[in-house]
């Protein structure tokens, strides 16, 4: 089964449009952390999962569903490599 | 007859039909319909109670909405769902626009075909012969209701709600920047005696967004107001549209060096505004301030990924979890952030 590449304008476009903090003065690079850049609330938390979810084809466990795992674009990538190897 | 008889969840929605269930005659038909005898105080006593009312009745939509304004019922029915579609699917929309669950729907309809239409694709709503509505206020699952302010209020706050989806789904932006725009405001207060009544309800309404699961009575929740080694935290939440209510609850026990959350529970019609990140904070900043950490009992259901998902983003870490799902989370208070500024919080 072919895996979908991880994309990192796509992850940064859906956080841009999401946090209003990244609009103007903040720039989401690959190792900003967005948890202490803003304020992730479990809206925006739940919908960046389900934007992973749905784009890579993978189901994130309970135990993967972790700040640390989401905290950057960068932290992201490694999150899903690591979850379409298994 | 009702179907299987288990253990059933208190109702919160009645689905009625309208021809020869709400009148007599048929609409198309150009009969002169009549409301059936008492019928209008059945409806406005289950919303007194706090029941919400819809409609799956197969019409013209147009001239069914006129019929029931004429009548002064067309109020009392939120999302009414009228058109030629089986009831079946008429039934799943009203659930996905209230957002409560399907084994707490009553269905009422004359036609038996209609019921097992229903009953087929939704074994858990409960399906009710329209000969049967003058009983309906004596049903178990609607008699052990009890009044409080909330149930009340409960359609007009549905009402306001539909507004805001409205006014949401029409909003270009972020999120955030629609949020910014509610002027909302939380008010977090330690529970006083007449919020028990309404504590009691939320921890038995109250499903996807329960930490624990655990319901508890008006008097362990008194016990718990009084204790000096706990906190009962209520929650309200206000916006331009009006006042959400009572819509928020958290126990605490403060422990030497470490507060333990023991319930957190929001409705779920405050699911999309992300309060319960709200409420976490400052049960976060209040942990911190006494110098203590803070963990949280947490059982996972096939239901509440949400507030796993909030509590695991808000850095609070699995300790232990046994084979139930009952997760000790801790949080070492690392990162505890300011409240979002599209939000007023407010500590009573």
């Amino acid at each position: 089964m072919s895996q979908t590449a991880f994309n990192r304008e796509s992850v940064r476009e859906f956080i841009e449009s999401n946090m209003d903090v990244f609009d103007e003065d903040v720039e989401l690079n690959d190792d900003t952390n967005i948890f202490t850049s803003g304020y992730v609330n479990s809206i925006f938390a739940m919908r960046l999962l389900n934007f992973i979810e749905t784009q890579y084809d993978l189901e994130v466990p309970d135990e993967d569903i972790v700040m640390s795992n989401f905290s950057s674009i960068d932290a992201m990538h490694a999150l899903v490599s690591k979850l379409q190897e298994a | 007859m009702t179907s299987a008889s288990k253990i059933r969840k208190q109702a919160k929605c009645v689905v009625w039909d309208l021809d020869h269930t709400l009148w007599t005659g048929v609409l198309v038909e150009g009969d002169d319909l009549v409301l059936k005898p008492k019928i209008a105080d059945v409806i406005k006593a289950l919303d007194a109670k706090g029941v919400l009312q819809s409609i799956a009745s197969k019409n013209n939509y147009e001239d069914a909405i006129a019929k029931l304004k004429a009548l002064g019922l067309d109020e009392y029915f939120l999302y009414p769902q009228i058109s030629w579609n089986p009831k079946s699917s008429a039934i799943a929309t009203i659930r996905e626009k209230l957002n409560i669950g399907i084994d707490t729907f009553l269905f009422i309809d004359d036609q038996p075909f209609e019921r097992d239409e229903v009953q087929e694709l939704h074994p858990d709503v409960e399906c009710i012969d329209a000969t049967e509505y003058l009983d309906l206020l004596d049903h178990p699952r609607i008699a052990s209701i009890k009044l409080t302010d909330d149930a009340a209020m409960r359609r007009i706050r549905y009402l306001e709600d539909m507004q805001r989806q409205t006014d949401e789904s029409d909003f270009e932006g972020t999120p955030e920047s629609f949020l910014a725009k509610l002027d909302m405001e939380f008010t977090i207060s330690a529970a006083q005696p007449e919020d028990l009544l309404r504590a009691e309800e939320l921890t038995e309404r109250t499903n996807q967004l329960n930490s624990t699961g655990i319901t508890y009575d008006k008097a362990e929740l008194a016990h718990f107001m009084q204790s000096q080694t706990h906190e009962l935290l209520v929650c309200e939440l206000k916006d331009k549209y009006g006042s959400y209510g009572k819509i928020g609850l958290a126990l605490i026990e403060i422990g030497e060096s470490h507060d333990m959350i023991k319930l957190l529970l929001m409705s779920c019609r405050t699911a999309a505004r992300g309060v319960g990140s709200v409420l976490l904070s400052y049960l976060m900043k209040q942990a911190q301030s006494r110098g203590h950490t803070l963990q949280a009992q947490f059982k996972r259901t096939s239901r509440n990924r949400q507030m796993l998902v909030t509590y695991q983003f808000a850095n609070f870490k699995e300790v232990t979890r046994d084979e139930e799902g009952n997760i000790l989370f801790e949080n070492d208070l690392s990162l505890v952030n300011d409240y979002p500024e599209y939000i007023k919080v407010i500590i009573q």
